[in-house]
């Protein structure tokens, strides 16, 4: 039983998103500002924060960076503000992951889930050189299985190989026909468009939002990377 | 102090008290410059008979015995000249050898000049005397006749008490004599006055000595001698001022510090009454009285016209006075007179020190109004003038001054003196001057002009040492900089503004979005029996969801419009990008029954664009080609190179009719499908154009009939690269 604080100065978007948590069986406790919820957090055990940006008194991003000082619960945190430059503050001033409104609640709920994987499995991973490992998706390459969270995700082969050669190579750009020069060992005549299919079919897989890929980037007119530093 | 300055009684108490000294310092100088001039400290006291006031006598004695004698002349005028041997020509003026100088040793102060006297027109014309009938002396009937008239005269005389005359002619004869015997009186050699009656005609008299041996004594003529008791009886001027000769000489010793203290004290009381000149009872500060209000140099010249006119009669009645041979009136006379002088000295100064004090000295006068209504008229005009040449036009003025610099050339190098020269070398150094300062002003002027430019605003040029058109000059470049830095602050606020608009409204309309959102998903999850609730559950969830779209759309627009947007443009391989487009949409196309045709070229394509806002573009093409195409037709994508340009080419069967300037479709919030009954906000094409718009392409559209085209043009290709 997690308990996910929930903080938001709009007391309508609090009940709802802890309706939809209850239902998945959490717990929930709810602030309407900063200071609420670093009291909160004082008082007792929270396993994840939902975090609005825009409150009045201590904002958002103020109390994550307070939060941070002492937690390391994930923080999720909840925008309005679309701007790519205030996603990137709040990632790297110690959130882990941000959902923009007007949000899907289905979403919110994956990234939860997502996140509480993450923050709950304790290590315990033996190092194999075999072992890929990022994020939370682990490539077994002397099984040929990879999971995310713990979970198994069924990949065809050309999907597993193009996704081994990503996290071989992290943060790394591949063109389409890079990708299929490797991976099909095959000069690329004309045949680029199926690793564009492949990709897709990848991002649907592994990301909870396959239209905005966090990791899994699209670099458009260029290829395809996967990506760790949090960059939108 | 202040009390007995302001006091009345203790003024006019020292106003008698300085008349009073001054007139005993005045009686002591003048002991003491008589006894100065008498010699008493150098050494022996002089007699009385010695003394300056004796002589004055005696010459006053003199004149007037001379003019009682005169009229003898008329009596004896018939007789005289008829026994004159020839007719006589007319009688000479006076001054025609007569003119006898004091003989001898007179020491007198006042020499008496000889008077000759011509027969006093009696009506005796006679012609000038060509021959000189001397060496003839008169007959000695006529001589007789002149003495026993001379006689008859003295006689009749009156003499004061202590002198004694004597007369004899020149032979020695004694004629008269006054006092018996002259044991007793004492003479003098300048106590004399002798007259001739010349055979010619003339008489001529010496006072106050003897002629000099150049008299020739032709006619016949007589000596009078005066001579003093030695010691005066009463009843006449000579015992009265005997009498004061001696006491001034006894009090020569004591007269200096008697004066000094006099002056002392007349010093101390001018001193008081100066400082308590315009002082009243009860007043903090000096007031004019009605007398200091006269203009100062009318009432000078008033006080110096009345204290003139008061010594012209002080002397008038000395000269009256002195007749009558008291002393007595004469001292009174003299006191009045003092008193009446110190008290108009006193008028004056106090006069004076109240004004100094008041500082009405110089403004109350008529000189300064005089000089102040000119220095006004004159002011006046200069100012007329200065502001005439104000407003003439720059050129005129420059024309003006160099003709007055011209006029003035010539006149100074013309009038060929080194003065002038000195001059002119002024007025062209003054101009030279002037000339630099304008120069520099214009330096100045370009200096901070030249930092506005280069954009600092917040210059301002000093408007200190520039006059005249640089001023107005430097003053309108600070207002425009002023005015420029205004502007360009209100812009910027004003896209800030806009940016913060943006960012907040998005943010507020957003936050009840999100409500709705969730509670009408919520509302779905909930078991609602009624078929029409599920109903209205469902219409409310399409139009939340058509509503979010559309502020996402909006939100877009406006930054891309605005250009918040931040663009990277990097060389871009489009064929790769359209690979990557055309596998996003595989599905939808599918599900869309439209098939995508690729034309890509073979070798690689690149171009300058931005990746993501490029894919943004194509993504709303693409979609619209999924929403609006005619299902079951294909859709063409082509990329191109085209006359230096990379071109994008999308072509579509459009499903509904498509009857519209293509122009419009890119306008905000218009659709294709004028009912508006299917999705879509309308901005999609208008945000795709301002997407190109800012990495520096164009966006075309064309409509043939059913046929939609869409041509992607985007800048100048950068060298192919191969991957």
């Amino acid at each position: 039983m997690y308990t996910i604080l929930i903080c938001d100065d709009e007391r309508d978007i609090v009940s709802a998103l802890e309706i939809y948590l209850r239902a998945e069986g959490y717990a929930t406790v709810a602030a309407y500002n900063g200071r609420e919820a670093l009291e909160i957090a004082a008082a007792q055990d929270v396993h994840l924060a939902l975090m609005d940006v825009m409150m009045p008194g201590l904002d958002g991003i103020s109390a994550t960076v307070q939060l941070r000082e002492t937690y390391n619960f994930p923080i999720i945190l909840l925008t309005a503000k679309s701007e790519d430059s205030d996603k990137v503050l709040g990632l790297t001033l110690g959130a882990d992951d941000y959902v923009t409104k007007p949000f899907n609640p289905v979403e919110v709920l994956a990234r939860v889930k997502s996140q509480l994987r993450r923050y709950t499995r304790l290590g315990g991973l033996e190092e194999r050189k075999q072992l890929l490992v990022f994020r939370d998706i682990v490539l077994d390459d002397v099984e040929k299985r990879v999971t995310q969270g713990g979970e198994a995700v069924p990949l065809t082969p050309i999907e597993y190989s193009i996704l081994k050669l990503l996290m071989e190579n992290k943060n790394r750009v591949f063109s389409s026909r890079q990708i299929y020069e490797r991976v099909w060992n095959d000069a690329a005549y004309g045949a680029e468009n199926t690793v564009a299919v492949h990709i897709r079919h990848l991002r649907e897989k592994l990301e909870i939002d396959p239209a905005n890929p966090r990791f899994l980037k699209v670099v458009w007119g260029q290829g395809y990377k996967l990506q760790d530093i949090p960059e939108v | 102090m202040k009390r007995l300055l302001s006091s009345c009684l203790a003024k006019t108490v020292a106003i008698a008290l300085f008349v009073l000294f001054s007139l005993g310092f005045a009686a002591g100088c003048f002991g003491l410059a008589y006894n100065f001039a008498q010699g008493s400290y150098d050494g022996a006291a002089p007699a009385f008979e010695d003394s300056f006031w004796c002589s004055a006598l005696i010459s006053r004695q003199l004149q007037r015995l001379s003019s009682a004698l005169q009229p003898d002349v008329l009596s004896l005028s018939r007789a005289w000249t008829d026994a004159i041997p020839s007719p006589m020509p007319t009688a000479e003026a006076a001054g025609t050898g007569g003119e006898g100088a004091v003989a001898g040793e007179a020491s007198d102060p006042t020499p008496m000049p000889a008077s000759t006297a011509a027969p006093a027109g009696a009506g005796i014309s006679a012609a000038p005397a060509t021959e000189a009938a001397d060496g003839d002396a008169i007959s000695e009937d006529i001589a007789a006749a002149l003495a026993s008239a001379l006689l008859d005269q003295l006689s009749s005389l009156e003499l004061p008490q202590n002198l004694a005359l004597r007369v004899s002619d020149l032979d020695g004869t004694l004629l008269y004599d006054s006092a018996e015997s002259l044991s007793g009186y004492t003479t003098r050699d300048s106590w004399v006055m002798y007259r001739c009656y010349g055979s010619n005609g003339e008489i001529t008299t010496f006072l106050n000595g003897l002629p000099g041996p150049g008299f020739s004594e032709a006619g016949w003529g007589f000596l009078l001698r005066i001579s003093l008791r030695q010691a005066c009886v009463e009843g006449d001027a000579f015992f009265a001022a005997a009498v004061w000769h001696y006491r001034l000489l006894a009090a020569r010793n004591w007269l200096f510090p008697v004066v000094g203290a006099l002056l002392l004290l007349c010093l101390g009381l001018l001193v008081f009454l100066f400082c308590a000149a315009g002082r009243r009872k009860d007043e903090p500060s000096p007031r004019c009285a009605w007398i200091d209000r006269i203009p100062t140099d009318l009432f000078y010249a008033a006080v110096l016209l009345l204290a003139f006119s008061l010594v012209c009669l002080i002397l008038r009645g000395a000269e009256l006075l002195s007749g009558s041979w008291q002393v007595a009136p004469l001292l009174a006379l003299a006191a009045l007179g003092g008193t009446a002088l110190a008290l108009l000295a006193l008028l004056l100064l106090m006069s004076t020190a109240t004004r100094v004090k008041t500082r009405t000295f110089f403004r109350n006068s008529v000189v300064f109004h005089v000089l102040r209504f000119f220095y006004r008229i004159l002011r006046r005009v200069c100012r007329a003038l200065a502001e005439l040449f104000q407003n003439l036009p720059a050129l005129w003025k420059l024309y003006l001054l160099l003709l007055g610099y011209a006029g003035f050339s010539l006149v100074f190098l013309l009038s060929r003196s080194g003065f002038g020269l000195l001059l002119w070398c002024g007025l062209t150094l003054t101009g030279l001057v002037f000339l630099s300062k304008f120069v520099l002003a214009l330096q100045r002027l370009y200096a901070g002009a030249k930092r506005m430019r280069d954009g600092d605003l917040s210059v301002k040029i000093p408007l200190s040492g520039l006059y005249g058109a640089c001023r107005a000059h430097a003053q309108c470049l600070n207002d425009l900089a002023e005015g420029m830095g205004r502007a360009v602050e209100a812009r910027m606020k004003s896209e800030r503004m806009k940016t913060d608009l943006i960012t907040n409204v998005s943010h507020d309309i957003k936050t009840p979005l999100t409500s709705i959102v969730n509670y009408v998903d919520l509302l779905k999850k909930e078991a609602l029996d009624n078929e029409t609730a599920a109903g209205y559950v469902q219409v409310l969830d399409r139009q939340a969801q058509r509503l979010k779209k559309l502020t996402e759309d909006l939100v877009e627009a406006s930054k891309a419009q605005s250009g918040a947007l931040n663009v990277v443009l990097a060389p871009t391989d489009l064929a790769e990008l359209l690979r990557q487009c055309a596998a996003e949409y595989e599905e939808r196309f599918a599900a869309a029954e439209l098939t995508p045709i690729l034309t890509l070229p073979e070798a690689g394509l690149s171009a300058l664009a931005d990746g993501r806002l490029l894919f943004r573009v194509l993504d709303n093409l693409l979609n619209n080609a999924v929403k609006y195409a005619l299902p079951g037709t294909r859709v063409y994508i082509d990329v191109a190179a085209l006359d230096g340009q990379a071109r994008i080419a999308l072509r579509n069967v459009s499903r509904d009719a498509l009857n519209m300037d293509p122009a419009e479709l890119t306008a905000r919030f218009v659709r294709g499908d004028a009912s508006r009954a299917t999705e879509g906000s309308g901005l999609g094409l208008s945000i795709a154009d301002d997407l190109m718009k800012l990495q520096g392409g164009r966006l075309i559209l064309s409509i043939d009939g059913d046929l939609f085209r869409a041509d992607l043009l985007l800048p100048p290709v950068v060298a192919d690269r191969d991957q």
